[in-house]
């Protein structure tokens, strides 16, 4: 901005300069033509008007006042770009935090969908090992039922089957210490009696 | 047998080998009495053998004079006949019998089954109680395992009513 502003400046000085050397020609051309002495004379005094004007002292405070202008129009534009790179800072940081903001809110919201996706993922496996152990523990539940009744019967299927050894077993365990042979001599001699014809039958076939 | 009614076993009297003991007593004594009877006066007499409680038996339940010839040959004919043809019983007990026991069963035996039965008496301590009976060619489980087997359906009921053990479909 501060660039435009100088060649705007030194645009408007060269038309300046430009518009009063037009004029001065166009006024010795307009002059030129009544009398060559009189043009002569004319344009000796003008060049020493124009040398009077243009001299050093002229020339030198022409240069100090556009060096003065020149200074102020460069501390003006100094200012001004200063001043317009503080705003463009500004707004660089603004528009950082923002592209920032929105980038990192961007991302924490991938990241957080991320993560709850993973969290879904994880609560549907849970779910699902947890209806499969359900499923297993009901079928190794009903599996562990039917053995323990399979088990049952055959304990108690062989338990009636073998009954006789077992009550017999405990019996001996319980008192075979206190049965008495005399006192088993009624029971023997009954079961002998009960048995006498064959016992009769196979001595007298006896080898 | 001929000896059927004039002959009898003392109830002292249980197993074959007792047969077989009393019969070397008597062959001892015989002989002992007719060396006796060769020998003539003032000659050393041989000693008299001694004799066991079940020949004293035996001759006191026949009623036998030994020092009679011919009621010495009879009782010698006939034990060397209930020797070679006397039945005998097998049966094991679940504990060494008494006497007492014996006698009662001998009894038994001698009164029911036949005179001249003896027994061989064995032990069985896993019968529990009763006895085991084994003839010539058959076997007879007379014990109390036995008896329970035979009362199985009722033993069955009565724990199944007593609810010790519950009843099972399908169980035999």
């Amino acid at each position: 901005m501060t660039i435009w502003w100088l060649l705007l400046i030194l645009g408007s000085l060269g038309a300046a300069g430009i518009g009063f050397i037009w004029l001065i020609v166009h006024v010795s051309r307009m002059s030129g033509g009544k009398s060559s002495n009189l043009n002569d004379s004319i344009e000796a005094a003008a060049r020493e008007d124009v040398e009077h004007i243009f001299n050093d002292d002229f020339r030198e405070e022409l240069r100090n006042r556009g060096r003065l202008n020149f200074e102020n129009i460069i501390n003006e534009n100094a200012m001004f770009l200063q001043q317009d790179l503080r705003l463009t800072i500004a707004q660089i940081n603004d528009y950082m935090k923002g592209e920032i903001t929105t980038k990192l809110q961007a991302e924490f919201e991938k990241y957080e969908q991320g993560i709850n996706d993973a969290k879904q993922l994880a609560v549907e496996s849970l779910q699902k090992t947890n209806q499969a152990i359900d499923e297993e523990r009901k079928k190794l539940s009903e599996q562990i039922q039917a053995d323990i009744e399979a088990t049952k019967r055959l304990l108690i299927e062989r338990f009636e089957n073998n009954m006789t050894e077992i009550v017999n077993h405990y019996l001996l365990a319980a008192i075979g210490d206190q049965i008495d042979l005399n006192d088993q001599i009624d029971f023997i001699l009954a079961d002998l009696e009960a048995n006498k014809t064959a016992i009769i039958e196979d001595l007298k076939n006896g080898a | 047998m001929a000896h059927e009614r004039t002959f009898k076993l003392p109830l002292s009297i249980v197993s074959p080998g007792d047969l077989r003991r009393i019969k070397r007593e008597v062959d001892e004594l015989c002989d002992t009495l007719l060396q006796m009877e060769l020998r003539e006066g003032g000659q050393k007499q041989p000693k008299m053998p001694k004799t066991s409680r079940q020949l004293d038996d035996l001759i006191e339940v026949n009623k036998a004079n030994l020092l009679v010839k011919d009621e010495r040959e009879a009782l010698v004919k006939a034990l060397n006949e209930i020797v070679d043809k006397s039945p005998v019983l097998h049966m094991s007990f679940s504990a060494e019998p008494s006497t007492k026991f014996l006698d009662k069963l001998i009894f038994y035996i001698r009164d029911s089954i036949s005179p001249y039965a003896v027994v061989t008496v064995g032990l069985a301590p896993s019968i529990g109680a009763g006895c085991m009976v084994r003839t010539a060619n058959k076997f007879f489980d007379l014990s109390l395992k036995q008896t329970l087997i035979g009362h199985r359906a009722e033993l069955i009921k009565e724990l199944d009513t007593s609810g010790i053990v519950k009843p099972v479909e399908g169980a035999s």
